[in-house]
């Protein structure tokens, strides 16, 4: 089971949002990452089928996708960065619009719903307008939305935005599970939600992609070049301005610990990390580092 | 190419695909192991599938019902506006009175629009479009059950005038019917043929240039024709609504 | 007719419709295999490969004809797949057996006419797929153009040209 990419290409009058882009996709679960703009999105929407690509064919199991329409569709679960729903939808009935929409029977939508509300334990509210939700549930909501037909592509924009640190676990564990045998596609710029979950990950970026590899390849590429040590607090600024700073975090011992990516060491007492996705990713977009406590 | 050529053509193929098979004969025996993967593939694959009616249904539970209580307002609103107007004597011109209902009939269609740009205002459009349905399936459903209520709307309104005017039936069916089949069908025809994204505006685009016809038409002639049910009036409106049955059979049908 | 009462049963649920199904298209698919796949055994697979995929991805068909062309859709799509990855050689025309029994023309017909094949070989791949759907196929224009997604009108210029071209090389050459 495949879904291959072939030379997608997607031009605007001023702008190429997707460069010929080639890739295909077996199942497991993939991370698409890039900042945004990359043209992560726009390449998702191809794939999903709602929007046509300037040049290039995608095709599901050598089939192309414009062949099989609204089969592809049945087998596809798609959850949008911005996803919307009627004001007057409680959680059930949103889940039942949808399941119509994805051609499911009664039967077979009721019981998948109440399985799906408990696996993202949303069954309480299931009578609640989604209006009235948390950010964190209305995206829960959506990721159920998109599970509803068991499909085997699945594809997620940026799915983890507006969940706290636990969701975001469940919400890894829930993939993890599902991705076996199927086909998932995260696309993100929080490199942490696909970085223990992804074998392989492709790196957007002007609408190319620049990388593709498995995780463990993708960060043989910032080998040596990620140092740990401790400064004093007080020269913190002086540091931050001098390096690239990926994280900090401040000792009690009046020391800051900090990790940061250099072609070499920094300071006597650096010492050589083990690279993660992460650290790849801030060493490809420099401007998107965003240093953390 | 001559004739003779395009025979030898042919031949060409068929000479080569006796020359690959060896053996012509066996072609047949190889089907049936095919027929039979096919079947078992089949029974693994298949699955109860919804059809357009389970479609429409769900529609009419979670769109429709709004759709018609807002038209079933429109109506009585509308009744309401045109018996205080026809007590008046200015309005009461009979010119005036087809006018409006002429506009009238062409604008009652126009109010499918806010009902197809909810779901573009409220982002549903994206996650509509991943139906197995294709998405002009989809807007056919909404404009159908729309269409439903639109009837009610006009017959509604076509009592009232009938009930307080002296204007006949027939005068009143034909000045209202063909614009309102004219507008329905344009609308058809744009969401058989333009891009679902553009959807909104054609729509509105349409109405307006139709209402200005209407406008500019009325100016420029002095004679009602549209009252009048004549022979080719009947004719345009039976053609109106078939073709209108026509391009609902396509979209329909048009499931991908 | 037929045709549409079968792909309707078919999509209600009853597999029976594929033995008739199957059989009306067998032949043709299988000659279509044929041109692309470099051996019997393997254009055989590419038939089987098309009504597996067929069967599993059967959407909704509005109108008679649309089937053949998803399955012929299918067929070309499997073909160039398996370019993609079996096959390797190209069977060259001069290995085909040519069996006295089943050819009942002389020798230099035969002989002429696969050189004609290999002229339609020569042109682009296109090009090759509209004149085999053709001539190959006996589809229609419009089967045709649905199939390789071009307007009916490229498909028939294309066509004309393509003949041109064959005509050319068959004049040119020892043929008459």
């Amino acid at each position: 089971m495949k879904l291959e990419v072939e030379n997608i290409t997607k031009k605007y009058k001023d702008k190429t949002a997707v460069d010929n882009v080639s890739i295909t996709f077996t199942p497991g679960v993939w991370g698409l990452l890039g900042a945004n703009g990359a043209g992560k999105t726009t390449l998702m929407r191809m794939i999903a089928g709602i929007m046509e690509p300037t040049e290039g064919k995608i095709l599901y199991d050598g089939v192309p996708i414009e062949t099989l329409q609204g089969e592809y569709r049945r087998i596809f679960g798609y959850l949008p960065q911005e996803f919307g729903f009627y004001p007057e939808f409680n959680v059930q009935d949103y889940l039942e619009y949808m399941a119509a929409l994805k051609g499911m029977p009664k039967r077979e939508a009721k019981r998948k719903i109440d399985e799906l509300l408990e696996q993202v334990s949303l069954s309480e509210v299931r009578k609640k307008k989604i209006v009235k939700l948390s950010g964190g549930m209305k995206r829960r909501v959506g990721i159920a939305q998109a599970l509803l037909n068991d499909p085997e592509v699945l594809i997620l924009d940026e799915p983890t935005s507006g969940l706290d640190p636990g969701e975001r676990v469940r919400f890894r564990n829930l993939l993890s599970e599902f991705a076996k045998d199927r086909i998932v596609v995260i696309s993100t710029h929080i490199v942490s939600d696909v970085e223990y979950i992804a074998n392989q990950n492709a790196i957007m970026k002007d609408g190319k992609i620049i990388e593709n590899d498995t995780t463990e390849q993708l960060v043989r590429l910032v080998d040596g070049k990620i140092w740990e040590c401790k400064i004093p607090s007080s020269d913190l600024v002086k540091w931050e301005r001098a390096l690239k700073l990926i994280n900090l975090r401040n000792e009690a011992d009046g020391t800051t610990s900090i990790r940061y990516l250099s072609d070499q060491a920094e300071t006597p007492d650096s010492v050589s990390a083990v690279p993660r996705l992460e650290d790849l990713y801030l060493w490809l977009f420099p401007q998107e580092g965003e240093v953390r406590l | 190419m001559s004739r003779k050529m395009k025979e030898k053509l042919s031949r060409a193929f068929e000479t080569y695909d006796v020359c690959k098979l060896n053996n012509v004969e066996h072609m047949q025996a190889v089907e049936e192991p095919v027929i039979q993967l096919a079947k078992a593939q089949f029974q693994k694959s298949y699955r109860n599938k919804n059809k357009f009616r389970d479609l429409l249904l769900c529609q009419l539970k979670f769109c429709g019902i709004k759709m018609w209580t807002f038209e079933l307002l429109i109506a009585i609103i509308t009744s309401l506006i045109l018996r205080n107007l026809l007590a008046d004597p200015y309005f009461m011109t009979t010119r005036k009175l087809v006018f409006f209902v002429v506009c009238f009939a062409i604008a009652v269609p126009m109010m499918l629009l806010p009902f197809l740009y909810r779901s573009i205002r409220y982002q549903m459009f994206e996650m509509e479009s991943v139906s197995v349905f294709s998405i002009k399936t989809v807007l056919f459903s909404k404009f159908l059950l729309f269409f439903g209520g639109e009837v009610l709307l006009v017959a509604s309104v076509l009592l009232v005038l009938w009930n307080t005017t002296s204007i006949t039936f027939a005068e009143l069916a034909g000045c209202i019917l063909i614009p309102f089949l004219l507008a329905n069908d344009g609308y058809l025809l744009l969401l058989k043929k333009i891009k679902s994204e553009k959807l909104c505006q054609s729509f509105l685009g349409f109405g307006i240039v139709l209402i200005a016809i209407i406008v500019i038409s009325f100016r420029l002639t002095e004679q009602m024709l549209w009252m009048r049910m004549t022979p080719a009036t009947v004719v345009s409106i039976l053609g109106l609504v078939l073709y209108g049955v026509y391009q609902s059979m396509t979209l329909f049908k048009k499931y991908e | 007719m037929r045709e549409e009462i079968l792909i309707k049963n078919l999509q209600n649920g009853d597999a029976s419709a594929l033995d008739e199904l199957i059989s009306m298209y067998y032949q043709e698919i299988l000659r279509y295999c044929i041109w692309h796949a470099p051996d019997r055994t393997q254009a055989e697979d590419a038939a089987q490969e098309t009504f597996l995929k067929a069967v599993k991805y059967l959407g909704n068909f509005g109108f008679s004809g649309k089937f053949r062309a998803f399955l012929y859709k299918i067929a070309a799509n499997t073909c160039i797949d398996m370019q993609k990855n079996k096959w390797n050689q190209h069977t060259a025309l001069e290995d085909l057996q040519e069996e006295p029994s089943y050819v009942e023309k002389d020798f230099k017909n035969v002989e002429e006419e696969l050189v004609i094949c290999s002229l339609v070989k020569n042109l682009e791949l296109k090009d090759q797929e509209i004149v085999l759907l053709r001539f190959g196929q006996n589809l229609k224009l419009r089967e045709i153009a649905e199939i390789v997604g071009l307007p009916m009108r490229t498909v028939q210029s294309r066509l004309k040209v393509s003949l041109k071209v064959i005509e050319k090389e068959m004049k040119g050459g020892n043929l008459r």
